[in-house]
C-alpha cells in the first residue's frame, strides 16, 4: 500500500507503486468509482449502478484501485463495502511525480510553441 | 531526499531559443497564454502580468467543460537570466508554491533550470481543506 511506503522500501517499489496509483487513475471509469467513494463507503453493487457495463467490469475496476492502494474493502457478513483510503494520495512522493509531470508537460508545449514562432516569424 | 524533507523538484532543459526569447515565454503575457495552460484542445486561456518585483501574473483558462486560474507574484526579476516567482492553482492544491526558472545561455540555445519548492506537504494539504475531488480533478485535466 502506498501509505505503508517509508524507510526500508527501495526507490524501484516505490516508483512501481507510484505507477501503479497512476495506472489506476488514468481510466475514467476507475475516477468515477474514486469520486463515488469520495461521499462515503458504498457496495460494490451500489457502485456499479450508475455504469453501463456488466458487475464482472466494474469489479476487475475495482480490484485494479485496491491494488493500486486507493481503493480497500471490508467485509461484513456477505456484504462488501469499498471505501477511499484516505493516506493513499498523501504520499509526498506522489504529489513530486503529480508536479514534475505537469511542468514537463508546459515544457513541451514550450519548445512546441518556440518552433512554431519561428515559423511565424520567417513568414513575415 | 527522504519522505519528511520539504518536497520540491528541479528540471533541466535546452530550450533552441535564445535566453531572452525563453525569458519573453515566461513573462509576456500573450506568450504565456499559448503554452502554460494545462488544458488539452480549445481553450480560451488569459494572461495578465505585472512584470515588476511585488507585481502579479494571472493565467484565466477555461474551456467548455471547465476552468481554472493559475496566479502568483514576482519575488526576483533578473532579465534574461532569472526569475523567481510564487505559484498557486492547479497543481499546487491552492497553496503558495515557489517556481525558479534560470536560463543560461549555451551554443545556439539556452539551458532552462526550473525549481518549483514549498510544495504543499500532506498536512498542509489537509489544512487548506483540499480533498480528493479537487486532487482527482487536477489529475485529470492536467496530468491525462
Amino acid at each position: 500500500m502506498i501509505a505503508n511506503i517509508g524507510k526500508g522500501v527501495s526507490q524501484n517499489q516505490r516508483s512501481a507503486h507510484l505507477d501503479a496509483v497512476f495506472a489506476a487513475l488514468a481510466d475514467p471509469t476507475r475516477r468515477a468509482i474514486i469520486e463515488s467513494l469520495g461521499h462515503g463507503e458504498a457496495r460494490v453493487t451500489e457502485l456499479a449502478k450508475p455504469f453501463a457495463m456488466s458487475l464482472n467490469a466494474v469489479s476487475k475496476h475495482i480490484r485494479v484501485l485496491e491494488t493500486s492502494g486507493l481503493v480497500r474493502r471490508r467485509k461484513s457478513g456477505r456484504d462488501h463495502f469499498l471505501s477511499i483510503n484516505p493516506r493513499s494520495l498523501d504520499d509526498v512522493e506522489t504529489w513530486i511525480v503529480v508536479v514534475r509531470r505537469f511542468w514537463n508537460q508546459r515544457l513541451d508545449a514550450m519548445e512546441r510553441l518556440v518552433q512554431q514562432l519561428e515559423k511565424e516569424e520567417r513568414k513575415r | 531526499m527522504t519522505l519528511n524533507s520539504v518536497p520540491s523538484i528541479r528540471l533541466t532543459r535546452i530550450i533552441k531559443a535564445s535566453p531572452q526569447r525563453v525569458f519573453d515565454l515566461w513573462t509576456q503575457p500573450q506568450l504565456m497564454a499559448r503554452w502554460l495552460s494545462p488544458y488539452p484542445g480549445e481553450v480560451r486561456c488569459v494572461a495578465r502580468a505585472e512584470l515588476r518585483v511585488g507585481g502579479r501574473f494571472k493565467l484565466e483558462m477555461r474551456s467548455d467543460q471547465s476552468g481554472c486560474e493559475i496566479e502568483g507574484a514576482y519575488v526576483a526579476i533578473d532579465p534574461p537570466r532569472k526569475l523567481v516567482f510564487t505559484w498557486s492553482g492547479p497543481p499546487t492544491g491552492q497553496a503558495d508554491t515557489l517556481v525558479t526558472v534560470e536560463l543560461m545561455p549555451i551554443e545556439n540555445a539556452t539551458e532552462l533550470t526550473l525549481t518549483h519548492e514549498k510544495l504543499p506537504t500532506a498536512d498542509l494539504r489537509e489544512g487548506h481543506g483540499i480533498g480528493w475531488a479537487y486532487m482527482l480533478d487536477h489529475l485529470e485535466r492536467a496530468v491525462f
